[in-house]
């Protein structure tokens, strides 16, 4: 604090060098950026520089969000703002800076400003991957905007590209076995919190109980019900359309044998994947021994 | 209604073959027991140490043979309920692998059996056949089980009941290889997987398609399972109930005391009163 005019100086100086640098070096574009040098506060101490730009290395940026103790109190909730760098350089992303996905930021420090930044990053996806995003838009996660371009508040609730795949430590999915499995083993963060009823249900033998204890080859939601372009069962395009559960189930590995996925097989088999659950609890025996043990357990106030 | 078929045939399964394991279990470990203490069976084979005389010892490659039976079903069992009910994390494929191995192991060692059986110097297929006399002592067998009677017909080596299971326990076992192959769908046959080969033509046709024929033996095979646990159940409690002494020396823990003057399976009940006793190799058919 005490040689603010060098400081000065030499952010004036990066800023002439880098801003341009960083805003073409980013995917996207970014706005011009208006330092004001407020100093950084970590919950522990304060830094030892006020505030530094993003630079290619994303040095300025994990010089705050490198630290483990970069929290902030929120609504009564401590709020972690800490990033693990090693997550980053083993990313698909590790050479995208910051702003290439923080596309709303405001060169503030600390960033107070009540900006929908998280949204803009989930979404920012979407500058380099427009196929996907495309896609997306004719799936049952797009949010709708009124005449007036309004989102409504349920529309607000859909998963936006990030709520799904992540942020920071996203991995190559494309040709690389590790990244797909990694994306195969993380059903209920992806699909299952927002789909409770259909991840809780999801339990029959060898599909659902077998993904949940970790089986390589059972399917993962998308590998029936498809992933960005997403439909409901009872919309005629969707992969578990009735109409297309025998190319759905037939096709990659799965029973796509010589075209033994015939009709009759898979009605039944479709049937159980998230039917097993209501046949249980419909089922007489095993209501009676429910309320059995039901009642042994009210008897011993468990 | 139809399309939750195999869901609701799948789980009636479950329910089904646990409650009667429950059963089986409850039955002979805690009924045929309990009723062995009035009757007085109990304190003569366990606090009397009355067990069965014989006048033979288990053979050593049988009794090899069944314990690498015994330990391959335990593994075939184990593995086979958790490809089901998988009940611990990352276990599909090595599960999976394990019941192969214990198939083909269990496999080998039913024709080494069969081979023992019919073409060995031993050859002991007519302690397992069943002939007339065997029929005919069927409800003294029964009888003396269910505590009726205290006398167990002889007629040969093992009891018709004893035959009965052993036999049943070599069909399964045939069903339970055909079924087994039959959920194979790799195409490793020229093209055609052993679930083509062996069902989809014939059973396909009638259920609605190979992948559904495969379906239905799944079912088989479960059931099958199931079956298995529950006679080897049965079998535990009369091995080690009926005959200790027989089946410590199975498994190499005590050697049976041979005595050449018993007759098979001898026990001690009024011998005088059951002039059936006949030497078992003079019986045997």
């Amino acid at each position: 604090m005490k040689n603010r005019l060098p400081v000065a100086a030499g952010i004036a100086v990066m800023m002439l060098v880098l801003v341009p640098a960083v805003a073409f070096g980013a995917t996207a574009s970014t706005p011009m950026p208006t330092v004001t040098a407020t100093p950084s506060i970590s919950a522990t101490a304060p830094y030892a520089l006020d505030f530094t730009l993003p630079t290619e290395s994303k040095a300025g940026c994990m010089v705050c969000h490198g630290d483990e103790n970069l929290t902030r109190l929120k609504a009564g909730k401590e709020i972690s703002y800490y990033i693990d760098a090693e997550a980053i350089d083993s990313s698909i992303h590790a050479k995208t800076l910051c702003v290439g996905c923080h596309l709303d930021f405001a060169y503030k420090a600390p960033h107070t400003d009540a900006t929908a930044w998280q949204s803009t990053a989930k979404l920012a996806c979407k500058n380099c991957h427009e196929k996907q995003f495309l896609t997306f838009g004719q799936g049952a996660h797009r949010r709708a905007v009124d005449v007036t371009g309004t989102v409504a508040e349920t529309e607000a609730k859909k998963p936006l590209c990030g709520d799904c795949h992540g942020s920071h430590d996203i991995m190559q999915l494309t040709d690389s076995a590790a990244g797909k499995a990694a994306l195969h083993e993380n059903g209920y963060e992806i699909c299952g919190r927002c789909h409770q009823d259909y991840w809780d249900n999801y339990n029959d033998y060898y599909h659902g109980a077998a993904y949940k204890v970790g089986a390589e080859d059972a399917p993962a939601c998308w590998d029936c019900h498809g992933w960005h372009d997403i439909l409901p069962s009872d919309d005629p395009a969707s992969l578990v359309n009735e109409a297309h559960l025998v190319e759905t189930c037939g096709t990659g590995a799965c029973h796509d044998q010589h075209g033994t996925a015939s009709d009759e097989f898979i009605k039944n088999a479709a049937a159980m994947i998230h039917g097993k659950s209501a046949v249980r609890e419909e089922n007489p025996v095993l209501v009676f021994f429910g309320r059995v043990l039901g009642a042994i357990g009210k008897l011993f106030g468990t | 209604m139809a399309a939750i078929l195999l869901a609701e045939v799948n789980v009636w399964l479950d329910v089904i073959f646990v409650i009667l394991e429950i059963l089986v279990f409850g039955v002979f470990f805690i009924v045929h027991l309990g009723v062995s203490i009035p009757t007085g069976r109990f304190k003569k084979q366990w606090i009397d140490k009355q067990w069965p005389k014989h006048d033979w010892a288990p053979p050593a490659l049988p009794k090899f043979i069944h314990f690498q039976h015994l330990a391959m079903m335990l593994l075939l069992g184990l593995s086979g309920m958790y490809i089901r009910f998988p009940f611990f994390e990352g276990g599909r494929t090595p599960m999976r692998y394990v019941h192969y191995v214990a198939m083909v192991i269990v496999g080998l060692n039913f024709f080494w059996r069969l081979w023992y059986a019919f073409f060995s110097k031993e050859r002991d297929w007519k302690e397992f056949a069943v002939g007339k006399k065997d029929l005919a002592s069927l409800l003294g067998v029964a009888a003396y089980y269910t505590y009726f009677s205290n006398d167990k017909p002889h007629v040969a080596k093992y009891n018709v009941m004893q035959k009965l299971a052993y036999d049943l326990f070599g069909v399964l076992m045939i069903v339970q290889g055909f079924t087994g192959m039959a959920l194979l769908t790799q195409p490793f046959l020229f093209g055609n997987s052993p679930r083509e080969i062996l069902i989809g033509w014939w059973l396909g046709p009638l259920v609605g398609g190979t992948a559904m024929a495969g379906a239905w033996v799944r079912i088989v095979h479960y059931s099958v399972n199931w079956l298995f646990i529950i006679v080897t159940t049965v079998h535990i409690y009369l091995a080690a109930g009926i005959d200790l002494p027989c089946t410590l020396d199975f498994f190499g823990i005590k050697k049976l005391e041979v005595d050449p003057n018993a007759y098979h399976h001898d026990h001690d009940d009024d011998h005088a009163a059951a002039p059936a006793h006949v030497p078992a190799a003079a019986e045997a058919d």
